[in-house]
């Protein structure tokens, strides 16, 4: 009787850690890892992209690039510790950590430049960011690709 | 021509009013990850909510008494406290969520952060449950809302390839990259989204509210069977925006602001000007409807006075719960929760509460003794019966499906 009346309670308890990422357990798993790492920033990068390209053709004002930006700027941290945080099972998986988070902090970085150039309202600036943004993600799409 | 006036008026705010932040958040995200082929989960979530609106309008229109009410005379209170619990934790998620989209669309206009205007617009939302006439609320937010119809602008303007939009809608399967249970998982919650509770507790209500008898019944019907599939298609228009630029660049939709992408890329800054309004009528009236739900829910359960057609003074145990609820609301929201994460869980919870809510519609609206000659037909108890099989089937599957999935990942 009482496990009956604790169990919606075990359930509502584990629904939140559902979304948590999961520890690799082997290779297989960290590659996963680290696909859900590069998915999640290309699409960070992917949406900072099309706000910059609508600034920089003006069809989006700087309040709402500003904020699309800085949002996806602000998804970069938790995607970097949650995929650093996790230990690379075999001593071979050390080159995908390093190439997933190489290309993860060099998307973030492009993305502060952007964030930058928007606050001060530099087009060139932001010009330059959107170049580096594209590059950036260039290169998250083929590792992503050679990870299958 | 007044009629003819209260009609439109009535179609236009039914339109306008569908969308709410669930079906701009699920639309969205379900467009950008599976282009259109789970569109069909709208259309079959648009008649779902017809058929039981429908029911809830007309038996407030002939006994003159809200559906819970009756819920609670005709089943007793045992079933209606189920009903009750149900229907107010998913309602109270939505709210929640309603005003962390009211939130998210001042941030995107004015780039000042959410957690700022939480409050603020939480005490928007109670002032204006307190001060403005129950007309004005319905008909100003629901005209407002129709500014989403910018969505369907731009997918005209960004000159789709429409044979490809048809076909995926027309033929759904599930995207490569995407898994069979994902698919369902979203299936479920965009069902939820369709058919949330909160919308045949406040229709009903909204009724009596508005002193609905039999002679209206043809007003109701009209903006139950042709405002509702009206504003199913701005849904649609929503999924169609994020499949034509949001899927082709890999984008997952996790804030409001994305989903304002593809129309800011065809309409420019007239188009995000018209996006804004429509993104901030849609969520502050559907907060407003959401916390009069659970006021209205709260209220006829325990028999107290409710409504706002009375002086709040008469009512106060009625505005007690709203402010009450606005509080709890705000305390949510400022656990620094993300508004858009609990949007997606509330739609998926509303889709678990949904039988709870729309069995006792059906047997209520088929009680003779309330009803008289407008109780159920054949084609209103058939849609019905098969709609109740189709929400058991989503609430059950529900849950296992978050927990295989890891909540759509």
């Amino acid at each position: 009787m009482r496990s009956r009346h604790a169990l919606p309670a075990v359930l509502l308890a584990v629904l939140p850690l559902t979304g948590c990422v999961t520890t690799a357990v082997d290779s297989g798993a960290y590659v996963e890892n680290g696909k859900a790492a590069l998915d999640s920033t290309i699409s960070a990068t992917a949406s900072a992209q099309l706000a910059v390209q609508a600034r920089l053709s003006g069809d989006a004002p700087r309040m709402f690039t500003d904020v699309l930006v800085t949002e996806s700027e602000g998804s970069i941290a938790p995607i970097e510790s949650s995929f650093g945080g996790v230990d690379p099972p075999n001593p071979s998986d050390d080159a995908l950590r390093d190439a997933v988070l190489d290309a993860v902090g060099t998307a973030g970085d492009a993305l502060s430049d952007a964030r930058v150039a928007i606050r001060r309202d530099d087009m060139t600036a932001l010009a330059a960011a959107g170049t580096d943004l594209q590059k950036a993600q260039s290169a998250l799409k083929s590792l992503r690709e050679s990870l299958g | 021509m007044k009629k003819a006036f209260a009609l439109m008026l009535g179609v236009l705010t039914a339109i306008g009013g569908f969308v709410d932040i669930g079906d701009l958040v699920t639309n969205g995200l379900v467009g950008a990850r599976f282009g259109m082929s789970l569109a069909w989960v709208v259309v079959v979530g648009v008649v779902g909510i017809c058929v039981f609106a429908e029911m809830s309008g007309r038996v407030a229109a002939v006994s003159g008494r809200a559906t819970f009410d009756l819920i609670r005379e005709r089943l007793g209170p045992r079933v209606g406290v189920a009903n009750l619990v149900a229907s107010m934790l998913v309602t109270f998620l939505t709210f929640a969520a309603e005003i962390g989209g009211v939130a998210l669309a001042l941030q995107l206009a004015t780039s000042v952060n959410r957690y700022l205007w939480i409050p603020v617009v939480g005490a928007a939302v109670w002032l204006v449950l307190w001060r403005v006439k129950f007309a004005t609320v319905e008909n100003a937010f629901g005209l407002a809302g129709l500014a989403l119809i910018v969505f369907a602008v731009a997918v005209w303007k960004l000159s789709p390839d429409w044979s490809a939009l048809w076909s995926d809608a027309l033929r759904p399967s599930v995207p490569e990259e995407e898994s069979l249970p994902v698919y369902w998982y979203y299936a479920i919650a965009l069902f939820g989204a369709a058919m949330t509770p909160y919308e045949v507790f406040f229709f009903s209500s909204g009724g009596v509210e508005e002193r609905w008898s039999a002679k209206n019944l043809a007003t109701m019907r009209a903006n139950v069977f042709v405002g509702f599939p009206l504003g199913g298609l701005l849904s649609l228009a929503i999924a169609a925006a994020a499949t034509i630029v949001l899927m082709p660049a890999k984008v997952e939709v996790d804030s409001l602001g994305q989903i304002a992408l593809p129309v800011v890329q065809a309409t420019g800054k007239i188009g995000l000007a018209f996006l804004l309004v429509g993104f901030f009528a849609a969520t502050f009236g559907a907060a407003c409807e959401t916390s009069l739900s659970i006021g209205y829910s709260v209220a006829q359960y325990f028999g107290w006075q409710w409504g706002k057609f009375v002086e709040p003074l008469r009512a106060a145990r009625f505005h007690t719960v709203l402010l009450l609820a606005t509080v709890g609301a705000i305390a949510l929201l400022l656990t620094t929760v993300d508004p858009i994460m609990l949007t997606e869980y509330s739609v998926v919870f509303s889709a678990i509460a949904l039988p709870l809510t729309y069995l006792p519609i059906l047997i209520v609206a088929n009680d003779r003794t309330y009803l008289g000659d407008h109780a159920n037909g054949r084609v209103a108890n058939a849609l019905g019966s098969v709609y109740l099989v189709v929400v058991l089937a989503a609430s059950v599957a529900a849950i296992p499906l978050m927990l295989f999935t890891k909540a759509g990942q």
